[in-house]
């Protein structure tokens, strides 16, 4: 016989593992908010006389070949991807959440257009077209964020519209409507904290696509222009000299690595909980 | 089925013209003159009056819709301009480029499918076994780590600090190793992940207690059943990591200076060659489109049900 | 109280306690089915009775807490798992309630028939399916041997699993309220064909059903569970006409009986 544990010790479990991972995801987000006050020296401060050092106390992450300190330009470096990336996740989410639900829940003509435009973005491969977009009208954070927000709204788009169709339906919209309020209170107060879970999780997942996205197009020199600093630019510049000075790659590598584990970990680690209370 | 084979091929025409009138439009909206900078790309010096004979030759004079009319005419016998750095038919250059493409990519794909397919059949099937364990482990951590990332540690440690592969792939087996590893790994670790999560549900359908029941053998279960039913999705999946593989060649190729499509678009930003852009970018867009319509066609073949939803 | 005490019985099952996750279904039950014998477990729904079914099936959901089950003298928890496997379908039939799930929905008809006889060593006769097909109202059987699950009616579906659960020719037959996505026309056809094969083969019927109606019609014994529980256990003419416990006739005063002329 099969051992069976109990599913309300699984709920339990995969509660304890989401605030653990939450509060490691919210810490790193703090440290990119306090980056600034945290750096021990200025990430963009040039100097002929410190090239190249390995790791000190002074310098625990060594320096680059211009002698910037590597600790705070990944602190820094940090600030750049996170905010781009929240920014990125935030905006997509509001309008694909508004598109999906306006679509799902007003039908019609106006869920014809807005499909047929999501169809639109998602036939084509994005990373292809970021690439010539940024490669064309010459990069830079925001060519790079564009690039990658026109398709990556129509996710949200689609599981709100769906789980619009879904709700309408339900009892107490057709009760809510015979009350007499009016469509966006139904869609503010009635539908959209029915429907805010999905959203979520997608938008947890979408964060370390986000990142990689990002400090890809970075790495090609196609996002963050130096010497802002940020992860993805950061190893291209030092890879050349990797041989050298090691730590310029291995230290913002190991930091991005990391925080798109962290991220990728919460995603899962909230469906695991939403499955167990599923269960329970 | 015909009835939606003849839809869904509908439904690309408008997709084509858009990816098309995008291309166009993006050659467009590049800063500056476009003589000019075809010109400086060539290293001729620029005058006023060679500008005006170039612009009158390259027919720049006319409205934008003429112009792309009749570029759509061209791009349609397969002429896609000539690029401004060597004056070669961007056509030739793209072909060139996307055979060595071709061969990077689908060695990854063939590759990532071969480890992912018995890997997530096995996790799916031994759910919560030590095995299932360490294959989640090993794919969560290949899905999160971008493959740029992947190739300069494996050259830092493979090339530089154990001097075990060139630096520069070469077309022999060991240069084209780490190339091809970077490309597979983060795409093997999404597949296990997908194909896995696909199989699981399928072995938790009521059919398949159903198949048991009547003391079907556990390898037909799975086989003809759960792995039949779960190739819709998983032909999907693969379908739409093409676009992510695209990309991904863009930044290895780069990085192994493997002279594929992705090396030679690289190439290109940085010499501001735009017509080799344009043409990467709508090139790309039609195999990705046709790469998805027959996704979607094999979809409906496995699972008629779809069709009769739409 | 068996009608019948000679020989083995082909399911025995001893003070069997069933849980299902964390709770517990059944407690206690003691049955025993001989050759031939047809049974009916009644009771309201959650009482147990398709938990039951299950168990003696053999489905790896039901845990046993407790007891035992013996098919034909041998006790199932000590076959191996292919034993078990090859006793399924050919040894114990399951007609499921929800018939559609027990097919793949995207495979013919046929190709899961094959299958199914391939696993236990059988050969597939298409023609032997039509004709049993065709007993059951379900006309131009070579037509639906070609068609997949997805196009076919529940009530239709139904009537396939059936077919498919005879052709195995069990020697027990497990039938969990097999009428109910049925019209009575086709319910009626339904218990017919399935009473005359357990006439023919001499293979016992055990069925779960709150159609006490059934019951009454085709049933040598009547077992009545309530809350986990076999509350009475005895022969159809003295638990349904002579009810000694208090939920029985409880529950034959709550469920009109369909009158025997009907039937």
């Amino acid at each position: 016989m099969k051992k069976v544990i109990s599913s309300r010790i699984l709920q339990r479990r995969a509660r304890v593992k989401t605030t653990i991972i939450g509060m490691l995801c919210i810490l790193l987000i703090l440290l990119a908010v306090f980056a600034d006050r945290l750096v021990p020296h200025d990430p963009n401060a040039t100097s002929a006389l410190l090239i190249r050092r390995a790791p000190s106390a002074e310098y625990p992450f060594g320096t680059d070949s211009f002698g910037r300190c590597v600790f705070s330009r990944v602190l820094s470096g940090a600030r750049t991807t996170i905010f781009a990336t929240s920014f990125l996740v935030v905006i997509t989410f509001a309008i694909g959440t508004v598109l999906g639900i306006l679509s799902g829940y007003y039908g019609g003509f106006i869920d014809g257009i807005i499909m047929r435009i999501a169809e639109l973005f998602l036939a084509f491969p994005q990373m292809v077209v970021a690439i010539a977009v940024a490669g064309i009208l010459g990069g830079g954070l925001r060519a790079a964020l564009i690039a990658l927000g026109v398709t990556a709204w129509t996710g949200y788009a689609k599981i709100a519209r769906s789980h619009t169709l879904s709700i309408k339906s339900e009892n107490y919209i057709a009760a809510a409507r015979l009350a007499g309020k009016k469509g966006w209170q139904i869609i503010l107060f009635h539908i959209l904290p029915n429907i805010l879970f999905p959203l979520v999780t997608n938008a947890l997942t979408q964060i370390g696509t986000t990142m990689i996205g990002i400090s890809g197009l970075s790495f090609l020199g196609l996002g963050v222009i130096p010497p802002q600093a940020e992860w993805g630019s950061m190893i291209n510049e030092s890879r050349a000299y990797i041989q050298l000075a090691p730590w310029s790659v291995l230290f913002p590598a190991g930091a991005t690595i990391l925080t798109i584990m962290l991220f990728n970990y919460l995603g899962d680690a909230v469906m695991e909980l939403k499955a167990a209370e599923r269960r329970a | 089925m015909k009835r939606y084979v003849t839809k869904r091929l509908l439904t690309l025409i408008p997709l084509l013209l858009v990816l098309s009138f995008f291309s166009f439009w993006l050659l467009d909206m590049a800063p500056g003159d476009p003589v000019e900078k075809k010109l400086s790309a060539q290293g001729i010096a620029v005058t006023k009056e060679i500008i005006e004979a170039e612009r009158i030759r390259m027919g720049l004079d006319r409205p934008f819709l003429v112009r792309y009319i009749s570029w759509l005419g061209s791009v349609m016998k397969g002429d896609l301009g000539i690029s401004y750095k060597d004056s070669l038919p961007v056509s030739a250059k793209l072909m060139n480029g996307l055979k060595m493409t071709c061969r990077l990519a689908l060695g990854s794909l063939l590759l990532s499918l071969l480890v992912s397919i018995p890997v997530s059949i096995i996790s799916a099937v031994r759910q919560g076994s030590v095995f299932d364990h360490i294959a989640r482990i090993l794919s969560f951590i290949s899905n999160s780590v971008p493959n740029f990332l992947i190739s300069v540690l494996l050259m830092y440690f493979l090339c530089i600090r154990i001097k075990l592969f060139p630096v520069i792939a070469g077309d022999s087996f060991s240069g084209m190793l780490l190339p091809v590893i970077s490309l597979t790994l983060p795409m093997t670790g999404r597949f296990t992940r997908q194909f896995r999560a696909e199989i699981i549900e399928q072995l938790e359908q009521d059919y398949v207690t159903g198949i048991r029941a009547r003391g079907v053998r556990e390898q037909l279960v799975l086989f003809n059943n759960v792995l039949r039913n779960s190739l819709g999705h998983m032909i999907t999946v693969i379908g739409l990591s093409i676009g992510t593989l695209m990309g991904g060649s863009v930044v290895i190729e780069t990085i192994f200076r493997w002279s594929g499509i992705g090396k030679l678009v690289m190439d290109s930003i940085t010499a501001r060659d735009y017509p080799v852009i344009q043409g990467f970018v709508l090139l790309m867009g039609v195999l990705y489109l046709l790469i998805g319509l027959a996704t979607d066609l094999i979809f409906v073949f496995l699972d008629p049900r779809v069709e009769l939803q739409s | 109280m068996k009608q019948n005490t000679s020989g083995t019985p082909v399911i025995e099952i001893r003070d069997l306690s069933l849980s299902y996750g964390d709770s517990d279904i059944v407690r206690h039950a003691s049955l025993s089915i001989m050759p031939g014998e047809i049974v009916c477990i009644a009771g309201e729904s959650g009482c147990g009775k398709s938990t039951l079914l299950k168990a003696i099936h053999g489905m790896d959901a039901v845990n046993v807490t407790g007891g035992e089950i013996y098919f034909n003298g041998s006790r199932l928890t000590d076959m191996s798992r292919k034993e078990r496997r090859l006793l399924m379908g050919t040894g114990i039939g399951l007609i499921p309630q929800n018939p559609q799930g027990s097919f793949n929905p995207l495979r013919t008809f046929e190709k899961q028939m094959r299958e199914t006889m391939s696993s236990h060593g059988l050969a597939f006769d298409p023609d032997e399916m039509i004709s049993l097909m065709d007993s059951m109202g379900l006309e131009d059987g070579r037509k639906l041997l070609k068609s997949r699950p997805y196009e076919l009616s529940g009530g239709m579906n139904q009537r396939v699993a059936i077919v498919f659960s005879l052709l195995l020719k069990p020697r027990v037959l497990l039938c969990d309220e097999i009428t109910s996505a049925l019209d009575v026309t086709n319910g009626k056809l339904v218990i017919d064909e399935v009473e005359s094969y357990a006439a023919r083969s001499g293979a016992a019927l055990l069925m779960v059903t709150h159609h006490l109606g059934i019951a009454d019609r085709i049933a040598d014994t009547v077992a009545v569970m309530n809350f986990g529980e076999i509350v009475e256990y005895g022969s159809t003419s003295q638990v349904l006409y002579h009810p000694q416990d208090s939920y029985t006739r409880m529950l034959l005063e709550k469920i009109p009986r369909v009158r025997r002329e009907k039937w």
